[in-house]
């Protein structure tokens, strides 16, 4: 017996060391198993100097999914493991030509370095430029500049970014072409009215000047622009990590390509700045489902599309359509998921197709429901959230309502100040954490809250911000300024602060408000009710929409800055993340934070593309750097 | 507050009964593009197609379309027309873009269609209700 219980004891130890032996040797081997080859290199000009913050990306051939990395302070890159295999590799910096190669990644790791040959002439350098570095290079050195500056600003900037004009070049008889045109076009959906139109009033009224101060700028003679580029990442910036995928265009037959995807996304820069049209336009809000795949709306009329599922594992994207009028699919804009991981859309466009309703989606099955307002009570317009309570929140043209799933009831709010249902209706929302809802007032500048306890509403009106062009305005600019908020005009008066999209901290007391043209981040208490305005400091970056993390930081997406933003409450100090993408237009952002990790989550609206970012530790950079040492030091010996 | 355009254009468009018109607008012919052509497809996509293309599916087009029976022998005036703009309603491109990069868009109009009406709405596919819906 004895004998037997030690054999067994002996056994046990030796199985037990044989599986920790087992364990040691597999954890050993599983990194290099599974991980993939190592792909690093050195970024440097054509000066031999080190460039820090230079864009790297990489496409495996035949894929959808791009992944770039930002140089470090030594001009060196590290992407994670990728999979074997052939890739294109290209590495971006404003003022130079892109560095591009084709490499066969194989083996544990490969070294590839750029050259980078710098771009002397300043025609070919404003190509790669964002909006922002457009805006802020155009001329303010007398009021009238300043005051066209602002008109510009004002009146051009708030449907597609300032690089997607600014690219052209005519004299001022072409700029005049393009604003006969442009006072003629609707504002957001960017349809053309037709000729019997009235033309927007404030286009038309200054249509000789601002024409004037574009073709000085961007015209026939030398440039009165002072180019003024952003500085590239670094420090923190430089070790986001991006990965874009590539989305194909709603309607393909409607729109020539050769793959189903946009001729020009927005990926090189120097090829300018890509058009929203021809079917790359139209994804607009996105969120990661439980199982870490992105759903999208799309705003545009299409017949395919109105909610779509993106695999972020293969890239692959499956289109759900909800019948709208005439064939075409329902559009839809605002996107959220509740607690129970069921996604909620904003439906728009026609009533008799659906806008107006609410949309909800059962990532699981994707199956769909079809949820329509009261008879008489306001249809859901732009955006959409979800309170705590798993209430579904939405715009409306004249205020905003509340949707409980539980009960299938709904409250309407209506906005203190009530507009026409035209440019001043309602824009972005959020509910906070005590369960009411917050709207914005975009073109009249109000944010407004709902209480849900009574059902009162207020609204804080947030006061005029200052304009450049201060001191040059006469009584006649002001007079035609105080149409906004009407039918008639053309976007925002000189004294607006836009307030666009907005944020909840679903674990704090606060309400994040995006100051679009104003450019501030503006930060609503919910319990006082005091706000307390936060200036971003890049100017004419355009702050769209906020999103906050499970730690408190604010995530703002620029869209003229084509980056997205974090502001730490705590130390009020912002860090800005450039993305790999010229022309993008970011509309949204959201956040996934499942497993602990802070992912940002975007939409390229203008180029049909989704990109999620997370930021490596320098921990883990540091791994990868030795790797790439101790490779760069075996190829040295062989 | 920008949906509401958006919305009352569809609904004019929604009461007209021809809207899928000219889906198939600037759908290049079936032989595959030169480099060439493929430059001039998205230079055109990028600069000219605000106002020669359909902004959506249902929008109105500000300038006329452009394809190859209006390109081919008319490569001169085409040429022309980009470089210098018309009054009032078109810009010049000559400050703005290249004779190669005119020539190139001309060669990828030589290979548009012109655009035809589809007969009935091209990708027919609908996804699953849950339900009759609420």
């Amino acid at each position: 017996m004895g004998s037997i219980n030690r054999f067994r004891r002996i056994a046990l130890i030796a199985s037990a060391a044989l599986a920790m032996t087992l364990c040691a040797i597999l954890a050993k081997s599983a990194p290099q198993r599974n991980a993939g080859a190592l792909l690093s290199g050195s970024v440097k000009s054509d000066a031999g100097v080190n460039l820090e913050g230079v864009t790297v990306s990489a496409r495996a051939a035949g894929q959808t999914i791009t992944t770039s990395v930002f140089t470090d302070e030594v001009g060196f890159y590290y992407f994670p493991r990728m999979g074997e295999g052939k890739y294109r590799i290209w590495a971006q910096a404003e003022g130079f030509e892109a560095g591009k190669a084709e490499i066969d990644l194989g083996g544990t790791a490969r070294q590839q370095d750029f050259t980078l040959h710098t771009i002397k002439d300043n025609l070919e350098i404003v190509k790669q430029m964002t909006g922002q570095e457009y805006v802020t290079s155009l001329p303010e050195d007398t009021p009238e500049h300043r005051k066209m500056k602002d008109v510009f600003y004002n009146t051009c900037t708030g449907c597609h970014e300032p690089n997607y004009i600014l690219q052209n070049r005519f004299d001022e008889k072409g700029w005049e072409a393009i604003l006969n045109l442009m006072s003629r076009v609707y504002n957001g959906g960017g349809e053309y009215a037709g000729p019997d139109m009235a033309p927007f009033p404030v286009m038309s009224y200054y249509k000789k000047e601002l024409a004037a101060y574009l073709a000085e700028a961007r015209g026939p003679g030398p440039s009165t622009m002072q180019i003024k580029l952003h500085a590239r990442p670094r420090g923190e910036a430089a070790r986001a990590i991006v990965t874009e995928y590539s989305v194909p265009i709603a309607d393909p037959d409607a729109n020539p390509s050769d793959d189903g995807f946009a001729t020009n996304d927005g990926t090189f820069w120097s090829l300018g700045t890509p058009s929203a049209l021809n079917g790359s336009r139209g994804l607009h809000d996105s969120q990661t489902d439980r199982g870490g795949n992105i759903w999208f709306t799309t705003s545009e009329p299409s017949y395919t599309r109105t909610i779509s599922r993106l695999d972020t594992k293969t890239g692959k994207v499956t289109d759900i359509k909800v019948p709208g009028v005439n064939g075409l699919a329902a559009p839809t804009h605002g996107l959220a998921m509740d607690p129970n991981g069921i996604l909620w859309a904003t439906m728009i466009g026609d009533p008799r197709g659906g806008g107006g309703n609410l949309l909800r989606v059962d990532p699981a099955t994707m199956k769909y429901d079809v949820i329509a307002p009261p008879r008489g009570m306001a249809g859901a317009s732009t955006s959409i959230d979800v309170d705590s309570k798993g209430n579904v929140w939405a715009t409306t043209f004249s205020g905003a309502f509340r949707y409980d799933p539980a009960t299938h009831g709904f409250r309407e709010f209506k906005s203190p100040t009530p507009t026409d249902n035209g440019p001043g209706g309602s824009y972005g929302i959020a509910a906070d954490r005590m369960g009411n809802g917050w709207w914005t007032q975009i073109n009249i500048d109000r944010v407004n809250r709902a209480d849900i306890e009574s059902g009162k509403t207020q609204e804080f009106h947030e006061p005029p911000r200052t304009a450049r062009a201060d001191g040059a305005i006469t009584a006649d600019d002001k007079k035609l300024y105080e149409l906004a908020g009407t039918e008639l005009t053309d976007f925002s008066a000189w004294w607006s602060e836009g307030p666009r999209r907005m944020g909840a901290d679903k674990n704090g007391d606060a309400i994040w408000v995006c100051d679009y043209w104003g450019g501030n981040l503006e930060r609503y208490d919910i319990r006082t009710l005091k706000s307390t305005r936060y200036k971003y400091p890049t100017p004419e970056s355009a702050p769209y929409d906020a999103s906050v993390d499970r730690n408190h930081n604010v995530w703002v997406n620029l869209t003229n800055g084509d980056s997205v933003a974090r502001f730490d409450p705590k130390t009020e100090q912002w860090t800005e993340f450039p993305l790999p993408g010229r022309g993008i237009d970011l509309r949204h952002i959201s956040l996934d934070e499942r497993d602990g990790v802070t992912r940002i989550v975007v939409g390229y609206t203008r180029n049909s593309k989704i990109a999620r970012m997370q930021i490596r530790s320098t921990e883990e950079l540091q791994a990868l750097k030795a790797q790439a040492r101790n490779f760069s030091a075996q190829a040295g010996k062989q | 507050m920008l949906i509401h355009r958006h919305f009352m254009l569809l609904i004019a468009l929604a009461l007209f009964p021809a809207i899928p018109i000219a889906l198939r607008a600037q759908q290049s012919s079936a032989a595959p593009l030169t480099d060439t052509q493929k430059d001039g497809r998205r230079i055109f996509q990028q600069r000219c197609a605000v106002c020669h293309t359909l902004p959506t599916v249902v929008s109105k087009r500000y300038g006329p379309a452009l394809y190859k029976e209006i390109v081919e022998d008319n490569e001169d005036n085409i040429r022309d027309t980009i470089l210098e703009g018309r009054e009032g309603l078109m810009p010049g491109f000559k400050y703005g873009l290249t004779h190669a990069e005119i020539d190139s868009i001309i060669e990828y109009l030589k290979t548009v269609n012109r655009p035809t009406r589809p007969k009935s709405n091209p990708n027919q596919k609908e996804g699953t209700p849950a339900s009759a819906g609420e």
